[in-house]
Order: structure tokens, then sequence, then C-alpha cells
């Protein structure tokens, strides 16, 4: 299921209000092939043009009971069914139930190709044996070919091409002597075979996952009886196909991560295809999700891609031009493909099915959207579609809306059918949304949506102070990282002042919005006994200021921090939220120090008092003859903890004479207060 | 009238004559298939075998019901009874079945009595529930049906049926125990064996009948009594053997050759005379089924070879789930006792054949040396046959057992003491050696070399083990758990891998994903392959496997090896040619 949530998540295209005004109407416009490349069809096709038109229709043709489809192939009439995990063959012809002609001791047959005598080869593992099954079933080993698989069987003249597997090899085999074309140990195995010209080739695929770089990457050589050099090493880890037009080679190579243990999801697999030319040069013609199980040349394409992962048949030109996704196969994991009397067959991957294409469109078919998603609950506004729509056809569209991500139960039904472009889209407000255009023909013709564009609006929702903290800045003005640029001046003295000050705080705070709404702020202070609050700063745009507090009232003061949305939606739907700050003391002034003297004998007693308006005196100090470092001294009652405070000191030994004794306190804010005083030593 | 006839026939239970005169009123006594008229102190009588196959009475007082003892609506009827001496020996074990009259009524059977008792106080299964079980499917065709049998009333003891085994050592006695003992059985040693008769034997309410689970050269027969014939069906023990359900188990005659007084329970001393029919029904009150029929055996034969000379034993045993491979077990244990030894030095090779009715069969080798290695050897033949026994595949269905056991009266055992390979580093494609260095027991320790071809695509560091073929075994259990298998040749393809001690095993291993596909290896598949057969929406088909088995190779001992070491080589590339 999580699986299922991470795959459907992917789908959901995410709307960019980064650069839009949540309040003002946006419209989406999908006229692009990739606008509709993750959608999922029956009977519609998707060009290169981005146009939505008729398609063949998938169409159940047979099920043969088996665990999946490994390989199918047709001869004339004859349609050949290799399965897994039973290992069977099956031959079927046209209004017949599968016929099962050989039941192997095997687990799979992934190789089957026509024999002469109207019967088949079909190749097997693990066991990695060649049989050659009569059209009467009579059954015959041909060869054990030492491999545990083998992949791929082609007539070459008078005998036959092996490609197997674990050991990589390609054995020639004819008139009962086999001869070894290919043999590799630094490939798995060797899992197709192609003929291009005068040359053979083999596409092959690593063992597993050995961490060798040059056992992690599949390649392409060109073999023949005498030699056989390597033509192309991939960045991928498995040729899945190859496929000859005259003196061009088309390969379709894949990565495939290993399903999670666990049972999570996993990466998804990527393929590539590349055409390489008689020259050797090689160039890719398309890339995407998935891996190629089928890949062949009909009349109605040049090159005819078969995917699983999602299931889809592709069409391209040579080039890898006027592409067209040609069917959605929902309902299958396509493992093998090939062409049945015109008719595209697809066997299935997790099952004993297999489907099949007609060559021609159908008289209908729909295209799903994947799930659109506005951000946030919104209205959803006008849909409008271009198309043309030749007499006696129709296109339609039908949406429906939602909250979650996945179109479930929870989500709106599908409205009903809008026929006129334009109209507005009927499913309720919601943030996600999908839309269905359904396409009506005939035989002869139908009609092209060129086109889709809708539009919706975020509800405003309001912004959110979620923090707001204060302190006395001590920073270095040259230290990197953004400087807060205008401190409020709170109370009228506009001279700025550089940010070294002991009198500056950092007020800080952290705000969001649901709708991505670019937000301003006020800012408002409220002084010690202060019932409202003063604005000091208005339509600030960062989230930070430093304030210098030198001219302000000392004593406790709270800030109000106000944010509002208000810029990017009309008056009407702005919305705000504030945040109040814990009081802390705006303390520019040093503590009063006030010192008594008196002579003990020879020794001097100095008492002190401080005494600090706003915040506690935090500690205090002395110097005699304006040395630099004089000893800090004692509370009188053991902490400077509070406003006043005091303390004693004795000094002895002092030499005859003149001498000048500092005191120093300062408070929590550092501001330091200084009294001195003058003695005569006799 | 019948009173006074009853308390003479307690006097005596050695008066033949009247008890055969009594048969001959009561034969055609009626069934009572309602019980519901008995009333506390009524009196009645029974019958049953004490002595040789003559059928005497005794007394029977009914005390009560004793209701719901173990099942609802399982009643049972609370007696005492007296006569034939029972008031000194309790109720005897083996008078399971006797039926007992009350106005020539057919009431029921002895089934329950009291250890420890100190006069014949016992239960009554009531005859409507024993004619259920006679009521049944006695064809033989039944599936088997497995009924789990409730448990007896709390305080009271199933009389139990003691299983007269002839032909069998103690060794062999103390393995039967210890494999029947679990399900409710009692081996007990007794004279003379069976003969098959196509001859009717005369069962009547009160013969001794036995239960044959095994015969041939070895005869192992529960012994009761018949309760109610009708026909060529009849009813006895009035409660099950081992509650089994559907069984198809040979009925034999038996010959009762005294009561044995015990002061837990006396028994009654008896052999199996002649197969005269088939057990169809073992149920909870009661055995029921058919003279004139064969049940159909399965037949084992045991040769056992010894320095000087071979014999051989053949064997029926009763076909059943649970308790086939037990009595094969006891089988071969008995042979091999007969033959050569149970206990002492030893060295035992076990060849198991099987054969199966679709034409299929298996081979199974293992070798045992040490003091009780004849045990072991049939204690693990059980392992396979059991598989296979209990396998529950419809279309597994074992024909024949045959059983080629050598004995040779020497330890033949040696420790794996050590192993090195000749070079460090191999290339693929090559040959390694693996010199292994052997001690034996009492004699001469030497080195074997085992040449292992080092397969051409390998490469890396791969682990080198070597142990005997039982560790080998084990190694391939651990790399690749098993599974329940998912049909009969998967069984057997499993049954089949060898395990032998005496095989030298060196196998190559190296880290490799591959699968496991319907019990089919498929090593390293490309990844689109392994990402298909992996997909999270099955499970149980598909196993993943983390390491693979690059090459392995076996070399026969003479000994029983112990001990195993794992040596690590590098593998070079051979690289890329033709």
């Amino acid at each position: 299921m999580k699986g299922d949530l991470l795959a459907l998540a992917a789908l959901v295209s995410i709307w960019d209000f980064s650069t839009a005004l949540a309040v003002e109407p946006v419209t989406r416009h999908h006229g692009r092939y990739e606008d509709f490349a993750e959608g999922t069809s029956l009977g519609v096709a998707v060009d290169d043009e981005g146009r939505l038109t008729l398609a063949p229709v998938p169409t159940a043709l047979t099920e043969t009971g088996s665990q999946r489809i490994w390989k199918v192939t047709a001869t004339g009439e004859v349609l050949w069914i290799g399965t897994g995990d039973d290992g069977k063959l099956y031959r079927l012809q046209e209004g017949d139930e599968p016929q099962l002609l050989f039941d192997s001791p095997e687990v799979s047959l992934h190789a089957l190709t026509a024999a002469r005598d109207g019967g088949v080869y079909a190749g097997s593992s693990p066991d990695g044996i060649l049989y050659h099954v009569g059209g009467d079933g009579a059954v015959e080993t041909v060869a054990r070919t030492e491999s545990r698989y083998v992949w791929d069987v082609v007539a070459d003249g008078k005998g036959l091409l092996v490609a197997t597997g674990a050991p990589a090899r390609v054995l020639h085999l004819e008139g009962g002597e086999t001869e070894t074309w290919f043999e590799s140990t630094t490939d798995g195995h060797v899992r197709c075979l192609a003929r291009a010209g005068s040359h053979w080739y083999v596409g092959t695929a690593v063992a597993g996952k050995s961490g060798d770089d040059a056992a992690s990457r599949a390649r392409i050589y060109e073999v023949d009886s005498e030699s056989n050099r390597l033509l192309l090493e991939t960045e991928y880890e498995e040729i899945t196909q190859l496929l000859a037009r005259g003196d061009t080679l088309f390969a379709a190579m894949t990565t495939a991560p290993a399903v999670n243990e666990a049972g999570g999801g996993s990466a998804e697999p990527v393929s590539a295809l590349l055409r390489i030319g008689p020259d050797g040069g090689a160039y890719p013609i398309w890339q995407g999700v998935g891996i190629v199980v089928g890949l062949l040349a009909t009349a109605e394409s040049p090159l005819t891609v078969v995917l699983r992962e999602p299931g889809r048949v592709l069409r391209l030109d040579t080039d890898g031009g006027n592409r067209q996704r040609l069917a959605h196969l929902d309902s299958l994991v396509p493992n093998s493909a090939t062409l049945w009397r015109g008719h595209l067959v697809v066997g299935d991957g997790r099952s004993g099915r297999l489907a099949r294409l007609t060559p021609a469109p159908g008289d209908s078919g729909w295209f799903e959207s994947q799930v659109e998603d506005l951000g946030a609950h919104g209205q959803w506004g006008a849909i409008e579609w271009e198309a043309d729509t030749p007499r006696g056809t129709l296109v339609r569209l039908h949406t429906r809306t939602g909250n979650g991500v996945v179109p479930d139960d929870s989500w709106s039904r599908w409205s009903e059918p809008l026929e006129e472009s334009g109209a507005r889209i009927p499913s309720p407000a919601a943030r996600y949304l999908q839309y269905r255009v359904v396409l009506s023909g005939d035989e002869d013709r139908g009609p092209a949506v060129r086109r889709i564009s809708f539009t919706a609006r975020q509800t405003n929702l309001p912004p959110r102070i979620e923090s707001l903290t204060t302190f006395a800045y001590r920073g270095n003005p040259q230290a990197p990282g953004p400087l807060p640029p205008q401190p409020p001046n709170g109370g009228g003295n506009s001279s700025f002042r550089l940010p070294q000050s002991k009198s500056l705080r950092l007020v800080r705070w952290k705000a969001s919005d649901a709708n991505d709404d670019g937000l301003r702020y006020r800012i408002y202070l409220r002084g010690e006994g202060q019932q409202t609050w003063k604005l000091v700063e208005e339509d600030v745009e960062l989230s930070s200021v430093i304030w210098d507090t030198e001219s302000m009232p000392e004593g406790m003061t709270q800030l109000r921090i106000v944010a509002s949305d208000a810029e990017h939606n009309p008056a009407s739907r702005a919305l705000e939220d504030e945040y109040v700050s814990e009081p802390f003391p705006i303390d520019n002034s040093p503590p009063v120090v006030g010192l008594r003297v008196r002579q003990d004998g020879a020794v001097t007693v100095i008492e002190a008092s401080f005494a600090d308006q706003v915040s506690a005196v935090r500690g205090a100090g002395y110097s005699v003859d304006y040395e630099d470092h004089g000893p800090r001294l004692a509370a009188g009652d053991g902490l400077f903890d509070s406003r006043t405070e005091q303390a004693v000191f004795r000094l002895e030994n002092l030499a005859p004479g003149e001498h000048v004794i500092s005191v120093q306190a300062w408070d929590q804010l550092d501001n330091v207060g200084v009294a001195r005083v003058m003695i005569d030593v006799e | 009238m019948q009173d006074n006839q009853l308390q003479k026939a307690t006097r005596s239970r050695g008066r033949a004559l009247f008890g055969l005169c009594l048969w001959g009123l009561l034969r055609a006594a009626d069934v009572d298939a309602s019980g519901t008229e008995l009333e506390p102190g009524m009196h009645g009588y029974g019958l049953t075998v004490m002595e040789g196959t003559r059928i005497d009475t005794f007394g029977v007082q009914i005390l009560g019901w004793e209701r719901n003892g173990a099942l609802p609506g399982r009643d049972r009827i609370l007696v005492r009874l007296s006569g034939l001496g029972l008031e000194e020996s309790g109720i005897v074990l083996g008078m399971s079945g006797s039926p007992v009259y009350v106005d020539d009524r057919l009431i029921g059977a002895v089934a329950y009595g009291w250890s420890f008792a100190n006069e014949p106080v016992g239960l009554l299964t009531p005859i409507e529930e024993m004619l259920e079980v006679m009521d049944r499917d006695l064809s033989g065709d039944s599936p088997p049906a497995d009924v789990a049998a409730p448990t007896t009333e709390p305080g009271w003891r199933r009389l139990g049926s003691p299983l007269w085994v002839s032909g069998a050592g103690p060794e062999t006695m103390r393995l039967l125990t210890d494999l029947l003992s679990p399900i409710g059985l009692q081996p007990l040693a007794a004279s003379g064996g069976t003969e098959q008769s196509d001859t009717v034997a005369p069962l009547m309410p009160g013969s001794a009948v036995g239960i044959q689970l095994v015969g041939g050269d070895l005869s192992i027969t529960g012994i009761g009594t018949v309760t109610h014939v009708d026909g060529n069906r009849l009813v006895a023990f009035a409660h099950d053997l081992v509650g089994s359900g559907a069984i198809d188990v040979p009925f034999t005659t038996a010959n009762i050759h005294g009561i044995l007084s015990n002061q837990s329970s006396s028994f009654k001393l008896g052999s199996a005379t002649a197969v005269v029919g088939a057990a169809r029904q073992d149920r909870y009150s009661g055995v029921a089924g058919v003279t004139h029929e064969r049940a159909r055996t399965l037949p084992m034969a045991v040769d056992v070879q010894t320095a000087t000379m071979t014999n051989q034993f053949s064997f029926d045993l009763a076909r059943h789930r649970f308790y086939t491979t037990s009595l094969a077990q006891v089988a071969l244990m008995r042979s091999m006792e007969s033959a050569a030894k149970a206990l002492g030095d030893a060295s035992v090779s076990v060849t198991l054949e099987v054969e199966l009715d679709d034409g299929r069969s298996l081979s199974w080798q293992r070798v045992y040396t040490g003091l009780n290695a004849p045990i072991s050897a049939a204690l693990e033949v059980g392992r396979p046959l059991r598989a296979l026994v209990q396998s529950g595949f419809e279309d597994l269905e074992v024909m024949r057992i045959r059983t080629q056991v050598s004995v040779d009266e020497r330890i033949h055992t040696a420790r794996v003491d050590g192993a090195r390979l000749d070079r460090a580093t191999v290339e693929a494609g090559s040959v390694a050696h693996v010199t292994v260095h052997l001690t034996p027991f009492q004699a001469s320790p030497h080195d074997v070399v085992i040449p292992i071809g080092i397969p051409a695509d390998a490469v890396g560091t791969v682990r080198v083990q070597i142990g005997s073929g039982r560790a080998a075994a084990e190694w391939e259990q651990s790399r690749w758990p098993q599974t329940a298998p998912g049909n009969s040749d998967e069984l057997l393809q499993r049954l089949r891998q060898p395990a032998r001690d005496d095989e030298l095993v060196v196998e190559l291993v190296t880290e490799a994903p591959g699968l496991a596909v319907g019990g089919r290896e498929l090593p390293t598949p490309p990844p689109s392959v392994h990402r298909l057969l992996t997909e999270t929406h099955a499970s149980g088909f598909v196993q993943p496997l983390a390491l693979k088995v690059l090459a392995r190779q076996r070399r026969a001992t003479d000994y029983v090896l112990q001990g195993e070491h794992v040596l690590t080589v590098n593998i070079t590339a051979k690289g890329t040619h033709r």
C-alpha cells in the first residue's frame, strides 16, 4: 500500500505558486506531450504534439492459468506462449483455447522461436535446456547448454544461435554440432540476439550486483563464428531488447533496482533506447521510466516499444521523433510482446493472461489526467479545451476533486459531462483535481484535443507567527550572514548608528503562510506601565530587525509583531496573525556607584553602594592607581542579583602618599558605572 | 433364573460348557438402542474370554449413569462387575468391548476401569454409540480422517488394549515403547505369531479380537473383545485404539493365555492367531470393521548384512499417517537386533528404498557409527518415511519399503582436523586443490586431496567450506531455508539430496543475489527478471537467496566424518575470451 501511495504521489502535479499571487486565479495549460505523459488512458493516444486522439483499445486475448508469461512469439496463424513458474508451452490459434503442448520440468520458458517443421524451439531455466517441440507435442531435447538460462534463440540459416546466461554464452548449433561463438566471464548473461546487416549482435546483462565496475555494465558485442568485439559499454545494467532494421540496430537497456525486501518502495526502473548505426555510432532516441519488454517494427510505426512499470505502448520514428503513447496498459504487467495476425499481443508478467491491440483506433476512449495539486484548498474555475471535432465526433470532459492525494471514496464523483469549452468546473472546492477527457468518433474519424486549460484560486489562509525572540545584540557587524537592514527608530530618533552599540537588540521571529503569500510585518512597542501599543515600524519584509534602544525609555518593555498577507490579497480577504513577546528590559544607563572611605589604622576601608534603575547589578570591581585589572568585589549579601547591592573592601599596606581608588559596577545589559575617590596615606 | 445362572457362572470361570450354553441363549438377545430404562440396582451379565478362546460370563450390577463425562451427550453406565475372579483382579485390560446384557438386551460394553481399585467398578459405553461406529463406512475407501480423541473422564482410566508384541528383542521393545506410548499404546512382550487365514473365524460377542499393527516377522497386536456382530460387520473395544478415525488395519482372532494380576491394573495375556478381517473405523466409542476382507497393509522388506551372513525379514505394516513410520522404525530395529546387535561398537550403513504407487521411488542412504549406531539408524530412517507418509500430497502413496542394512561391528569415524588450499589466489576457470587432513579413530592420520574446478565466470573473494555430507546439508539449509515443499516432486527431490556422514564435501560459496522458485534455484538472474520475480504482490512462491554455490565436490570415505573448516580464496577474472 505504501508503495502505491508513493507511486501515486509521484503522479501528482504540484503547481508552483511561488511566483503567483495565491489570491489571483491561476490557469494551467496542458498542451504538450509531457503534460499528458503521466496520465492514464484507455483507447486514447498522446502524440508528440501533445494531442489526444483515439487509439487502439487493449482487449483480453486469453488466459493460460500459469503464474506469468515469459515469452510470446508467432508463426503464421499460431501464437506460441512460454510461461513460468511452471515452465509450460502453449499453442494458441484464433478462436481456440490455449492448448498445452509441453509441460516441462523447468521453471520458465524464456526463449521461443519457430522451427521450420511447424514446431518451435523453447529455451528454459534453470537447467538451460533447449527443446524442440513439434506441432504434435513431441518433445526432443536439442541441447543442454550447461548454462542456467536460455534467454534467446534465433534461426541462422541452417542452424540456431542460442543466447544463455550464467554463464553468458552464444552457442551455434548446426547438424548436431555445438560451437561456442561467444563466451564472457565478465558479463552475467547474454539476454538477446539480433542480426543487422551481415553482423550478429548480442546484448548482455549483469549477474546480480557485483560491485565490480566492469561487471556492472551491460554491453553490446558484435559476434560471428570467427571473432567478436565489444561495440558498446553502457551505463545501464541490462540490454533487454535488440531490434535490427536494415543495417541499423536499436537497443533497449534498463537499470532495474531490486524491490525492497521489506515490501517498501524501491527506485523506479529507468530505460533508454539507442540507435546504433553501421559505423558503430550510438545515440539515444528515447529515455524514461520503465523496462522495455518489447521492441518491434510494425506497419504503423517504425518502432513500437512495449514497457512495464508502468505498462504502456509507445511509437517512435527511428530518430526518436513523432513519439506517441499509443496505449496505457493498467491491467497488465507487460512481460513479452509480439505481432500476431496483425495485432500487437502482450503477455502478462503477473498472470497467465494475454491481451492484444488492434491496429485501428476504436470508436471511443478516455484519458485521465494525473492528479493536479493546487497546493492548498481552493476554488476551481473554468475548464476549456481546444479540439478538432469533425462532424459526428465529440469531446466531453468530466472532473472530480478531493483533499487526499490519492483519488478514493473521499473524492467527489466524476461530474456530469461538460460538453462546452469554458464551462465552470462543477466539482466541489478542494485541493486536488483530476479531469477525464472522453473522445467519441467512429472507425473513420475521431476528434483530436489540442489543449486543455483550467483555472483555480486558492482559498486564502491566515499567516502564522510561530515564535518571537529578542536579545541584546553582541554580534560583530563584519560577521558573515545577512544583517537586518533597518532597525526601528524607537521613538523618533532617526539617526542610524553602527550596530556595535550596546544599546542594540536583535528581534527575530518565525512566520509562514499556507498560501505561500509574501508577508509584511508591523512592529509595536509597549513600555512599562503603558496601556496601548505604539507602532514603531511597518511594512517590514524580513523576519528579523536590529533595534537601537538607546533613545527608548528605560524599563520592562514588550514587542508585538503583526504579520499580514495584505500585499497578495485584496483588503477584504487579507488576513493577519500576531505574536507578543515576553517582557524584557531596556536599560541603557549604568549603575550609580557611591563610595565611603574610612581609615582603620593602617588599613583603608572602602564601603561601596550600587544602584541601577532597570536591571540587576551583575558585578563590581575596583582598581588602585589606574591598574589595568583590579580585583572583583564580592556582594555584601553574597550574590549580585538585584538592582541595589553593597560591597566592602579593605586596602592594607598602601604606600604613603596619594592614591586613586576606582570602583566599577555593571548591570545586566553591561552598562558600567564608575566612581573614584582619592586618598592620602600618611 | 438368569440371576441364578450368573451367580453360578461367577463361581468358576472354567465352566466352558455353561458359558457356551449361555451364549446359545443370548445370541438372539435384543440390542438396547436407548438404554434409558436402566435403573440402579438392576442386574445383568457380560461375556468375555479369560482363557483360550472360550467365552465366559461375568455378573454386572447397574450402579447409575455417568453423565457428560468427557463430551456433551457422551454418557457412560456405571457398573460393578463380579465373577471370573474380577473381585480379586479388578477389571482386566483386554476386556474392552465385552458386551453386557440386562434382561437379554445388549446395553453396552466394558470400556473403563479405575486403577488401584479395590473392587471391579467400571464404565460401559452404551451400545447405541457403538452401533453408530459400526454404521459408518466400513469399505476401507474412506480417506483417512484424523479425529482427536476426547480425554477420558477424570479419574477413570480407559481400559486400553495392551499391544502384544511377539518377535521383538529388548531394545526393540524399548524403542517401541518410546515411539508408541505418546499415542497411548502400551507394548507388552508376548509369544506366538500370526497366520493368515481365509477361513472366517467364529468371531462373536465376547470373543477376543486383535487389531494387528504389524504382522510378518514381528507381530504387534492390540487385543480387546467383540461387542456385537451383524453379518460380516462387527464392533469391538468400546473405546478407541488411538482414536484416529477411518483406518484400514487387519482384524485377527486372538488366543488368551491367562490373566496377569497387577495392583495397578490386571491384563489379559494374549496373542493374535489369524487375520480374519479389517478394522475400518477407530472412534471414541469403539473399533468397527468387517470380516472376509483384507486390510491394505504396507509391505516392508529388510535385508541385514553382517560379516558372515545376510538375513532377510519381511513385515506387513498397518497404514496410518501417524504410526506407520514408528512401526517401520521398530521393524528395522527388530531386524538389526535379530541379525546383528542393537548396542555396542558398530557402523551401520542404511539404504532405504521407497516405491510409490505411480512408479516414482526414493532412494536414501545414510551411515552411522558408534555405540548406538543401530538405534540411530532406526530413528533416522523415520525422517524420510514420515515426510512421505505425512506429506498430505494426494498423489503420494507409499506402496513398498525396502531397507538394506550393512552392519560392521567396528567404529569407523574420523575427524576433519584441517584443510588447506594449494594457492591463495586462483584464476577463474582453473582447478584448485584442497588438501584435507583426516584423523581416523584408532588409525593413522592421512591427507585427502580434492580437486575442485573454479567456474569461468567466478570472481572475487570466495568461501571454501570443507566438511561431511551432513554438514554440507546444514550449510545448504542455512543458505536456502526450505519452506514447505509445494508438491510431491519437490518433496522427493529434497529427500534425495545427499547428506551422508561418510562423504567429504568441498564447496565454493560466494555472495550473489539469487532466487528460488518452486524449489528450483535461479542464480543471479538479470535485474529485470529479479525485479519481476520479487514483486511484493505475491508471497510464498519466490524465495530470495543471498549466497550462491559456485562449485561442489564430493568424495566418499571409509569414515563417518566429524568437524568442518572454512577457508577463503581470491578468484581473479579470466576475462572475455573465445
